[in-house]
């Protein structure tokens, strides 16, 4: 099964996302540490998260 | 022997690791930019950003010391590990570049009536312990190169000058409470580069490559966690 059907399975993908191409390959070659940690940290992965009303929002910095 | 702990026998990853990473992290950062929307859109901000910059003060004051730790690991591996040997050059350039950072933030605490004794005095947060603690773990029982997913994360945000500008207009707090913030907004993206260039000069396996994505995505977490703890009915309390 590749990345992309796993994380779906798992809800750290939406169903029905807006992924690009490009965004599928580099989630099809996550390794499967990459994908166990996602799906262990209850990660969100997609388009529809990222935009976000202040993404200019500061950060917790070094 | 952990599988990232020696590059000699895995086969490299292919070039552009720093692109590989900057995409990982677009594709998982949904997490904390709700996490950071959410705190800055709250109409008691002025209030519970005293309590923000403790957090990262808390944070700030084990930076130069879980470099230390890495760097060292890092010098221990080298010269048989091209990657450790990377890292320890990249890191004693870098370390001198965040020193005293937190004493920044203790100004800036104090200009915002919160005395630097207190600060000091207080117990550190639960989620600045989990953050740098786990970087203690995969730098030191993983591989050094750990700290380029976790400096990816909280130096590959930068905070932009317009909006903390926007913040200080809205909220009426003094612009010396946010020295450490308009610092960082001209040295992150210059520092974020440096790093990029560096990753993508080293020589990483597959596994390190891995490595890499699996301390991004725990460092947006943990980021995260660390925003949303400040975020919701009641502000907390920061003793002056």
């Amino acid at each position: 099964m590749a990345n992309l059907e796993i994380l779906i399975s798992a809800g750290v993908i939406a169903a029905n996302n807006n992924l690009t191409a490009a965004d599928i390959q580099t989630i099809n070659a996550l390794a499967s540490a990459e994908v166990n940690a996602l799906i262990a940290l209850k990660s969100a992965l997609g388009d529809d998260f990222i935009t976000r009303n202040t993404v200019d929002a500061p950060n917790c910095f070094l | 022997m952990h599988p990232t702990a020696s590059c000699s026998a895995a086969e490299p990853a292919p070039a552009g690791h720093g692109h590989l990473l900057k995409q990982k992290i677009r594709l998982a950062s949904g997490e904390l930019f709700l996490a950071l929307d959410r705190f800055w859109s709250q109409a008691d901000v002025a209030a519970r950003y005293p309590e923000l910059l403790f957090h990262i003060h808390c944070v700030v004051r084990a930076t130069v010391p879980a470099m230390e730790t890495a760097r060292r690991n890092a010098e221990a591996r080298s010269p048989a590990d091209p990657v450790a040997t990377a890292m320890a050059a990249y890191l004693a350039r870098h370390i001198p570049e965040e020193l005293h950072h937190d004493d920044w933030l203790l100004d800036d605490l104090e200009s915002l009536g919160v005395a630097r004794e207190t600060v000091l005095r207080r117990v550190p947060s639960p989620a600045a312990a989990a953050l740098v603690g786990s970087l203690y773990y995969w730098a030191l029982h993983a591989h050094p190169v750990a700290w380029m997913g976790y400096a990816a994360v909280t130096e590959g945000h930068p905070p932009s000058a317009d909006y903390l500008v926007s913040v200080m207009r809205r909220t009426g707090l003094p612009q010396e409470g946010f020295r450490t913030y308009l610092k960082h907004a001209q040295l992150d993206p210059h520092h974020s580069r440096e790093m990029y260039a560096a990753l993508d000069a080293m020589p990483l396996t597959r596994e390190q490559s891995s490595l890499l994505g699996v301390v991004a995505f725990q460092t947006i977490h943990h980021v995260a966690g660390l925003f949303a703890a400040l975020t919701g009915p009641q502000p907390p309390h920061t003793a002056a």
